[in-house]
């Protein structure tokens, strides 16, 4: 298991997903606040000309509540398709390189294989998540104000990085399932946003994944009630996908051609 | 008079710092990769044109999906 | 070691294995040879535990393929057709994660142990990703001994080399023998098994056509035809009268060789060399026709 565990991080570092995900997330962290200060207000002047002050200010938003709660939504829309379509490799592309013919008559177990993949690449989105989080409150600290608690930020930041490690699995199961990277990463995105949107349109955020992005953005100082409920729900759903990708594992037939 | 140049202030140039020094560390970091290892899907100069000019987005795609598989 | 019978492996649409019966002795070198597609792979996907058999009974040790829950429970080294590793982990890295898999520690003298026996001790620290072919197949066979197994199952180890990469392989099988390694190999290069063998199993679109030990395959299939070729070219009247001589059933002239069919090799032989002796005929040549392992394949391959 520590072997397996040594060989993800040195997969995320040789292949260099550790970078790209980190750079993903620090582009909006740092980006996000700079485009709402300076660069939106001033397309938006060129655009509609004589807007007032205060109408910008209504439109978008100068708060830095506004401003992190923006930095959420884009992480959890582009900064999902980015870590979907950067991590969609992890196991479909070793099922269907063959690469885990070798480690598995080696007497690899599947499990020890599954979990390092998703304690590495969890651990490091809930970190990134997290160093995120707390870059986008310095810059938006900087150029509006430090409104939000320091705390909820924090809170926050893990939050995030809790859906991200449900993203992994998420990745890691359609992996197993499709063998395909690049339809694992559709499939990955289209569950993803499936759920936000059932989540939202029918009210049960709380019960589902999604409802921790929800209450992430909302930078609360106070946490929901219904917080813990969501997120051991979240773990138990991770517990499940890791379940599956394991049977289905066990079932299949290797060294295809 | 509609305005269309945006006034570029010291205030904006030294919050765009960091950004524009990641991306330029980022984006010489895989031009060097793409001279070093070679490249796949698309030829050197487009990748070394993408990698510079589409800000840090255009490094990680070189990243995912540019670089030649071998290692 | 190795028990195999009547085994059957349909995919959705092929049928690939048809009745495959093998059986491998401790200690011996078995060659399993057939042409492409003819259910080698198939059939050593199966041995390894790697594919579940769709009807009969494959004892590989002592274990049945169909009833373990992990591929590494047979306790085998298996290399397939085209080893895929990391591209990104050197020599060295991967066998120290594969050999992590059964026991806690890094043993380092196991791993270097292993690579100087293929040959790669100065590539250790080379990502495999810049590797030759022939490279990858010897770290493939590195990987398959690592946990130093009774039984080794190497698929078409030798065939996408170069003739240099292929006497590196040959001389790793030839090693297990020494080590007293029971090693199955497939290929479809006769040589190479004719240099290694000790039996062979021809399989043909997916079935078992004939499993002998190399040398009574080779026996049994001698033809006892001499070639003998002269120094001036033999006449018609030289080849009427060869024919006429006690034993000799059958007398050809093509290109200028004589092929002489006889009854009894030894004696017909002796009897042949004396005419033309007698005849104060010199002699170019005079040899006992050897069927190789290619006609022999191909006979039993076309007979059945």
């Amino acid at each position: 298991m520590i072997q397996d565990i040594k060989k993800e991080i040195l997969y995320g570092l040789r292949s260099y997903r550790f970078l790209i995900l980190f750079v993903g997330f620090l582009f909006f962290a740092m980006l996000d606040p700079v485009m709402t200060k300076f660069i939106m207000p001033e397309i938006m002047k060129s655009q509609v000309p004589g807007i007032t002050q205060e109408a910008l200010g209504q439109m978008l938003g100068t708060s830095q509540l506004a401003v992190m709660s923006a930095y959420m939504n884009d992480i959890f829309q582009i900064g999902s398709l980015i870590i979907a379509f950067t991590l969609c490799r992890l196991i479909a592309q070793e099922i269907r390189e063959n690469t885990l013919v070798l480690p598995i008559c080696s007497g690899k177990q599947f499990a020890g294989i599954v979990l390092a993949k998703i304690i590495v690449f969890g651990t490091a989105l809930l970190l990134f998540s997290l160093i995120g989080a707390l870059i986008n409150y310095l810059y938006s600290g900087i150029l509006f104000s430090y409104d939000l608690s320091i705390i909820s930020v924090v809170r926050s930041g893990l939050l995030q990085g809790v859906y991200m490690v449900f993203l992994t699995t998420l990745i890691v199961m359609w992996g197993v399932i499709i063998k395909k990277p690049i339809a694992t990463g559709f499939l990955t995105l289209a569950s993803a946003f499936g759920l936000y949107f059932i989540g939202g349109a029918l009210q049960i955020d709380s019960y589902l994944p999604s409802g921790l992005i929800k209450e992430a953005s909302l930078f609360a100082v106070i946490p929901a009630s219904t917080l813990l409920q969501t997120l051991s729900i979240t773990v138990g759903i991770i517990l499940v996908l890791i379940a599956v990708t394991l049977i289905r594992l066990k079932k299949m037939e290797w060294n295809e051609r | 008079m509609i305005d269309t140049t945006f006034e570029i202030t010291r205030e904006i140039l030294l919050m765009l710092l960091p950004i524009i020094v990641l991306h330029l560390g980022l984006a010489i970091f895989c031009i060097v990769k793409i001279y070093k290892e070679g490249v796949q899907n698309l030829n050197k100069v487009t990748w070394t044109l993408i990698c510079l000019f589409v800000n840090l987005i255009g490094p990680i795609i070189f990243l995912i999906v540019g670089r030649r598989k071998e290692n | 070691m190795i028990q195999v019978t009547e085994l059957h492996k349909k995919f959705k649409t092929f049928h690939a294995l048809k009745g495959i019966t093998m059986h491998v002795k401790k200690g011996e070198i078995y060659g399993f040879i057939g042409k492409n597609g003819s259910g080698k792979s198939t059939t050593m996907n199966i041995l390894a535990g790697l594919s579940h058999p769709s009807s009969g009974k494959c004892i590989v040790g002592e274990k049945d393929v169909s009833k373990i829950d992990h591929p590494s429970e047979l306790n085998i080294g298996y290399l397939p057709e085209d080893p895929k590793f990391y591209p990104w982990m050197s020599a060295f890295e991967i066998l120290d994660y594969l050999v992590s898999a059964k026991s806690n520690r890094t043993n380092k003298g196991r791993i270097n142990e292993m690579l100087s026996w293929v040959g790669l001790e100065d590539a250790a620290q080379r990502h495999v990703g810049g590797f030759s072919r022939g490279m990858k197949q010897r770290l493939g066979i590195a990987t398959a001994l690592i946990h130093n197994p009774e039984i080794v199952i190497l698929d078409e180890p030798s065939s996408a080399l170069d003739p240099e990469g292929r006497s590196d392989v040959l001389r790793l099988i030839t090693d297990l023998k020494q080590m007293g390694k029971t090693v199955v190999f497939s290929t479809h290069i006769l040589s190479d098994v004719q240099k290694v063998c000790d039996k062979v199993g021809i399989i043909a679109t997916g079935r078992m056509i004939t499993e002998k030990p190399l040398s009574e395959l080779i026996k049994e299939n001698i033809v006892p035809i001499y070639d003998i070729k002269l120094k001036l070219p033999a006449d018609t009247e030289l080849t009427e009268k060869i024919k006429e001589l006690e034993g000799i059933t059958r007398v050809e002239n093509i290109n200028d060789m004589l092929s002489a069919t006889v009854t009894d090799t030894d004696k017909d032989g002796v009897r042949l060399m004396q005419y033309f002796t007698d005849q104060k005929l010199a002699i170019r040549s005079f040899e006992l026709r050897k069927n190789n392992l290619e006609d022999i394949f191909i006979q039993e391959v076309n007979g059945k």
